[in-house]
């Protein structure tokens, strides 16, 4: 049996994993996914949405056994300097929408590094992608984006965290 | 057009030289015929390029000395060239034909061999009635130099007719001995293929390949090296087909075998295209938005074009919940045409207030059978 976990090679974390017998080794990301891997979020009765995220943005890992990585995979990263699979720090905090910004905030801040921070946001139709960085020192980030009222479908990476794959309400 | 003549002496017969010649010429002829028939042409023992190195006095450059070593050809006329010693290419004469050459993009220039007659002093007493010409010729050889790209001329060769007793002076016949590398006025490497043409040894003509011992063989050297391949047929009882490596002892160790019941027995691996009526099996366990791995040597073309049908089991993972109080069942649990798998779970907490429903990304475990109908084709 051989596990194979595809991860986010711009934060480490795993969007999607399958452990197989009888199957060769996967080439690379495309193999595991096709053009894209789908990650969907339910935004209400009925309503689901879903949020991309394309091969080339991700890696294969080989990973040992680790049956938690199918109960959710976003809880686990790979840090691409040693691809070792590794359980990310929980973060209970969800995204939030000011104004105009996706406000992103941590339990802890890193005093000695900013954070790279990714995130996916639709709602239904559209597809935004932002990226930046949780500056050192600090715990939070707004990324900008305006968006109409609604519910919305957030896929939030920080670095080091266990994603969040959400709906997130904008009043 | 007569065939070969063959001489024929009766008692008080005069004969004269051309009765002599006709003896040998009759013999040449049957001899080439046969090395130019039943053979393919090419160098059938020794003349590789050999190198050694050297510096240059003057500039303390390195090189090398190219030298070819004895052996034996047979050309496509059916002459046979023999060189009796190892011969050490002269620059000067490479020179001659090359030397103007300006760094070209790939300096591998073809070194030929071909056949010469030269005429060999008289030897013994001469004949009162004058006529002192040359009583023995050594068929002999000459190494050429060509220019870059003169390799194809080898392929352009065309052989004499059926029929053809051997010429005299000899066809000028290009054996491809290899090429050598030019740099700065010396021989700086030998290689045997360049340009895609390389050295060409020489081969049999045969329908039919018997072995008087009940054991035929192949293998890709001419004597046996351990880790090399063969082939070997074998009479003995129960008779077999053997692929195999050799040994250091000599025997071949079986990668393959054909048994005379026709079983097959193989120790690697087999790949290639499924059989007809044949199943394989892929199984383990995938999240949501993966994509069901196929077994191994189906490829996804094959699924596309039909050749191959999927047939796929499902079995929603129900996951750990973090409290025993919540109820969580699967809400979809299926894969689409993609293979990729949608599996989702819907969870309900009683225990908040107020009662909480929501949904979550599952993981399915999965069997995958791959098959190929009898109809399909497919042998």
């Amino acid at each position: 049996m051989s596990l194979y976990v595809v991860y986010v090679r711009e934060t480490g974390h795993v969007a999607g994993a399958v452990d197989a017998v009888g199957v060769p080794g996967p080439g690379n990301a495309a193999a595991l996914v096709g053009a894209a891997l789908p990650l969907r979020v339910s935004t209400g009765p009925g309503e689901i949405v879903s949020l991309p995220l394309p091969a080339a943005d991700l890696e294969v890992h080989a990973a040992d056994e680790e049956p938690d990585v199918f109960a959710d995979p976003l809880a686990f990263g790979v840090e691409p300097a040693k691809p070792v699979l590794t359980r990310l720090r929980e973060w209970g905090e969800e995204p939030t929408f000011s104004p105009d910004s996706l406000v992103i905030t941590v339990p802890v801040a890193d005093q000695s590094r900013a954070t790279p921070v990714l995130a996916l946001v639709t709602g239904g139709q559209d597809l935004r992608i932002l990226s930046g960085e949780i500056p050192a020192g600090q715990d939070a980030v707004e990324l900008a984006i305006t968006v109409p009222a609604g519910t919305y479908g957030v896929l939030a990476l920080v670095a080091g965290w266990a994603g969040a794959l959400t709906a997130v309400r904008k009043s | 057009m007569t065939g070969p003549l063959r001489p024929a002496f009766h008692e008080g017969q005069v004969l004269a030289a051309a009765d002599l010649a006709a003896t040998v010429s009759y013999a040449r002829g049957a001899a080439a015929r046969h090395a130019r028939l039943l053979h393919d042409w090419g160098v059938a023992e020794g003349l590789e390029l050999t190198t050694e190195d050297r510096t240059d006095p003057a500039t303390g450059a390195r090189f090398v000395e190219v030298s070819v070593a004895a052996g034996a050809a047979v050309d496509g006329t059916g002459r046979e060239i023999v060189v009796p010693a190892p011969v050490v290419l002269s620059e000067a004469e490479f020179a001659e034909v090359n030397g103007a050459d300006q760094e070209p993009t790939d300096p591998n220039y073809p070194v030929f061999l071909t056949a010469v007659d030269r005429a060999q002093p008289a030897t013994g007493p001469t004949s009162c009635a004058g006529g002192a010409g040359a009583t023995r010729v050594e068929e002999s050889y000459q190494i050429l130099f060509g220019r870059l790209g003169d390799e194809r001329l080898v392929a352009e060769q065309r052989p004499p007719a059926v029929g053809a007793a051997p010429a005299d002076p000899p066809v000028r016949w290009l054996v491809l001995l290899g090429y050598v590398r030019w740099t700065d006025g010396h021989f700086t490497a030998v290689a045997t293929t360049a340009r895609s043409v390389g050295v060409r040894y020489v081969g049999v003509r045969a329908d039919t390949v018997a072995a008087r011992s009940g054991t035929l063989s192949l293998r890709s050297r001419t004597s046996v090296q351990e880790g090399q391949p063969a082939l070997v047929l074998s009479g003995e009882d129960p008779p077999t087909l053997v692929y195999g490596l050799y040994q250091g002892s000599g025997s071949v160790s079986p990668l393959m075998t054909v048994a005379a019941n026709g079983n097959l027995t193989i120790a690697g691996s087999f790949s290639g295209q499924i059989s007809a009526g044949s199943v394989l099996a892929a199984s383990g366990t995938a999240t949501d938005g993966m994509l069901l791995p196929l077994p191994a040597g189906v490829s996804p073309e094959e699924v596309a074009d039909g050749r191959v049908s999927l047939h796929v089991h499902l079995t929603p993972r129900i996951p750990p919940t973090a409290t025993d109080t919540v109820l969580t069942t699967p809400a979809e649990a299926t894969v689409d045409g993609e293979r990729r798998v949608r599996c989702r779970m819907r969870g309900y907490d009683p225990t908040v207030s107020p009662p909480q429903v929501f949904e979550l990304p599952g993981a399915v475990e999965f069997l995958v059978l791959a098959t190929v109908a009898a109809a399909g084709g497919r042998g």
